[in-house]
């Protein structure tokens, strides 16, 4: 296989392989003093292997208790997620996730960061040629050595996804991964994920609540939120996008699917 | 021209005073530390030497440094000074250690916790002194008795800070390791015990105060050998020169140590933030 982008990974770091993720009948419960509040409800999902598929929604809808329950930090109150052809049934080492913040230890070198994502059993050898690479990858070579409090929060961010690439997942959670940045470093870590994802064939699931880094990003894009009197929220649009990567911000499919996704969640478009 | 002249002189004021506390930092902080003793100290020689201060209420410098020179030569300042430290350092040995354990047991562990957090707490409202009769009538005069006192000492500050820090690791970082598989002994390992080391360092710090605290007690109230015993035996001697010599000297190797374990702590929060 030829690589041709700048971004381009050796033979060696490829995933095993991007696998499907299907949620079923998913919904989550949570109980406190003796209130209980579902936030999710009946949940049904099939996203294709490889696919970059975006959750959209407003603050508090379950985005990333979807999420949290695909990577098994979350068990869902009924229902199922399953991953290739098995259940998710705890912490799933097929997923890597990656969060808003970048959570590394302080303790710890940049490079030593990443590490902690590599799988079990990785033979050291092979780790420290597979993080010598990611480091490349996500242009953090110079920094190796640093420590998380000597690097900027676009750098602490591409850590973090450097080390959820470490553990060459089929299944990359991403929970508003960029959602702390401003916006012109928003917008070059958005061109990183999509040269990481086409040398390196993952499912993504990407929660964000930003409608044009969903649709500048996914090939799929889910709506969470209530329906209409109902107190908990579900599925209420799923689209597709077929328009190839880069995408114009001005082409009228995008502004058509802008227009509606924005009025979806309850912003007025011709304000935005 | 002229508003810049007449910024320049209402600000003149104000910086000379700034400049003076400015100076003064300057300086080397070993200095500026010392010139508190050093007033102390000449005070102390003026009072004495001109009969302000009667010499049976306070003896003269002079009289302290002749009182130390004549334990040293007699070898007992040795033997004192010795046996204090070495109960010191064993019990804050075991007393820290035992504080360890059971700060991660407590601060891991909700049942633990839960079982142990009341009667801990409740042990540590005792005062101190409280355990001296208690454990000589069990220990004796010996060793045990005294080491035991400073253990109970020591364990406390670690016990507490530990078990804090332990609870309040940061509990994103955690999940995040979560995350990536990690858990149990790996967990403890990669997360938290790195985590709460600058916390374990300044617990140790408190723990050392206490333990010198603590072996005093125990000295003052029963034993044959040690700086706590020497206050009490220059008490019933009326050896005010040798009083004053061992408040000194508890508090150079007071601060003497403790200045060992700041350099540690120092090196603890660099390494581990």
């Amino acid at each position: 296989m030829k690589m041709t982008t700048a971004f381009a990974l050796p033979e060696t770091v490829q995933s095993a392989t991007a696998l499907d993720v299907e949620f079923l009948e998913l919904s989550r419960t949570f109980t406190a003093k003796k209130e209980s509040n579902t936030v999710l409800r009946d949940v049904n999902l099939r996203l294709g292997a490889g696919q970059i598929v975006a959750i959209l929604g407003a603050s508090g809808c379950g985005k990333s208790t979807l999420l949290r329950a695909a990577s098994g930090l979350d068990r869902p109150s009924t229902g199922s997620v399953v991953i290739g052809s098995r259940a998710v049934t705890g912490i799933d080492e097929r997923c890597a996730v990656a969060f808003q913040e970048p959570r590394l230890l302080p303790w710890r070198s940049v490079r030593d960061n990443v590490s902690i994502g590599l799988a079990p059993g990785t033979d050291k050898q092979s780790g420290r040629q597979l993080i010598a690479e990611l480091l490349e990858l996500t242009g953090l070579s110079h920094a190796a050595d640093l420590r998380p409090r000597e690097i900027s929060g676009g750098m602490a961010q591409r850590v973090s996804l450097a080390r959820a690439l470490a553990r060459r997942p089929g299944v990359l959670l991403l929970d508003e991964p960029f959602g702390a940045l401003d916006a012109l470093t928003r917008m070059k870590m958005q061109d990183l994920l999509l040269a990481i994802h086409k040398s390196f064939p993952t499912t993504v699931l990407l929660v964000t609540h930003d409608v044009d880094e969903a649709l500048t990003l996914a090939d799929r894009i889910v709506v969470l939120g209530r329906p209409e009197g109902q107190a908990s929220a579900t599925v209420i649009e799923d689209r597709v996008l077929s328009a190839a990567h880069p995408r114009s911000h001005t082409s009228s499919e995008f502004v058509a699917h802008r227009t509606a996704l924005l009025s979806l969640l309850g912003v007025d478009p011709t304000n935005h | 021209m002229s508003s810049a002249n007449q910024t320049q002189q209402a600000s003149t004021p104000v910086q000379a005073r700034e400049s003076l506390g400015a100076r003064l930092l300057k300086l080397p902080h070993w200095l500026l530390a010392l010139i508190l003793p050093l007033i102390v100290l000449l005070t102390w020689q003026v009072v004495t030497t001109t009969g302000i201060v009667a010499p049976w209420s306070l003896p003269t410098p002079a009289a302290v440094v002749a009182a130390a020179g004549e334990l040293l030569e007699g070898g007992e300042l040795g033997k004192h000074v010795g046996i204090s430290t070495q109960r010191v350092l064993l019990g804050f040995f075991f007393g820290s250690l035992l504080g360890l354990l059971f700060g991660a047991l407590v601060g891991l562990s909700r049942l633990a916790d839960a079982l142990l957090g009341l009667s801990i707490g409740a042990l540590r409202a005792v005062p101190s002194l409280a355990w001296v009769p208690l454990l000589i009538l069990w220990m004796k005069m010996g060793e045990d008795s005294k080491v035991t006192l400073v253990i109970i000492g020591a364990f406390f500050p670690v016990f507490t800070t530990v078990a804090l820090a332990l609870r309040h690791v940061d509990r994103q970082l955690i999940e995040a390791a979560r995350a990536f598989g990690l858990n149990g002994l790996k967990l403890l390992r990669t997360v938290q015990l790195p985590a709460v080391v600058p916390s374990v360092f300044s617990g140790l710090r408190l723990a050392l105060a206490q333990a010198w605290l603590f072996l005093v007690a125990a000295e003052l109230l029963g034993a044959s050998m040690g700086l706590g015993y020497l206050l009490t035996d220059s008490q019933n001697n009326g050896r005010i020169d040798r009083l004053i010599l061992t408040i000194i000297l508890l508090a150079v190797f007071g601060k003497i140590t403790d200045a060992l374990l700041s350099v540690a702590e120092r090196w603890a929060i660099n390494r581990w933030t």
